[in-house]
């Protein structure tokens, strides 16, 4: 369902999003994927040589879930900008919860700009993984 | 310590070309099942162009290397896209990367160097299609 500028208002609340559980397998299957074969992200013994708990999730690939959150919301089109920062760390059997909302509305000829801002948190222990800004654009009804 | 004479430095131009194959692995690893994304000329989600990063040929842990940082010890601080136009399979985009920055700040944990990477990328027909800001923190 297309979300259209009238419908939205400065407070308006994307809808919610539950992803998860992130695993083991898919770390590898995202280094693979991206190219980034950054060992903290595959190999547990590394990441614990570094300090870390484990293994942990690329940051890249829980912007990938802020981005679904935006486009299942405003549509694989809309993004015009996107920026996170990335604040905690993600494990494997994580699950991960997406909230967003709009901050600000911006008229345009044939279509709106929406901003807004996000964030991505365990959804076991509430702990803040990122928080980002967004701006897509939605078309009006008129 | 990262030198800060790399402040500025430019990097060769790397080319993309975005194939379907490619895109669907990445879709399955980020598991993605929107339909639109199936497409023969479907766009690519909003974080694949960290594929062009990687696979394009911008070789980070060789960049990091040569300024002494060894890639276990970074972490991705921040990440930005601001997009100017559709990009789609079948598309080659051509990214050309400086360091717009490089600094020091000091935390609860001891002192952190940050150092931002900016990436232009043009489509085949010279249109600019994306920027590409990635914060990239050193540890320790």
């Amino acid at each position: 369902m297309a979300v259209y500028f009238e419908d939205l208002q400065e407070g308006s609340e994307l809808p919610a999003m539950v992803k998860g559980p992130i695993s083991q397998v898919q770390l590898v299957r995202y280094a693979g994927a991206s190219g980034d074969f950054n060992p903290i992200h595959t190999v547990p013994d590394i990441a614990k040589m570094v300090g870390l708990p484990g293994t942990i999730a690329h940051g890249m690939l829980i912007m990938a879930v802020a981005g679904q959150f935006l486009t299942d919301w405003a549509g694989v089109a809309a993004l015009r900008r996107f920026k996170v920062r990335f604040s905690g760390m993600t494990q494997p059997t994580e699950y991960l919860v997406c909230e967003g909302t709009v901050t600000r509305l911006e008229e345009a000829d044939t279509e709106g700009l929406v901003h807004g801002r996000l964030t991505i948190k365990g959804k076991q222990d509430g702990s803040l993984k990122i928080k980002g800004e967004f701006t897509v654009a939605v078309p009006r009804r008129i | 310590m990262v030198d800060p004479s790399y402040k500025g430095k430019q990097y060769p131009p790397y080319e993309f070309t975005i194939e379907r194959g490619k895109l669907r692995e990445f879709l399955l690893a980020i598991d993605e099942q929107n339909p639109a994304y199936q497409s023969e000329d479907a766009p690519v989600p909003p974080t694949f162009p960290t594929v062009f990063t990687f696979w394009g040929g911008a070789n980070l842990e060789a960049r990091l290397g040569e300024m002494g940082v060894d890639m276990v010890n970074v972490l991705h601080g921040e990440q930005e896209y601001e997009y100017f136009a559709p990009i789609r399979v079948g598309d080659t985009v051509t990214g050309q990367t400086r360091i717009n920055d490089i600094y020091e700040r000091k935390g609860s944990s001891g002192s952190m160097q940050f150092i931002e990477f900016i990436t232009e990328y043009s489509n085949q027909s010279g249109a600019l299609v994306l920027i590409d800001r990635a914060l990239i923190i050193v540890r320790g």
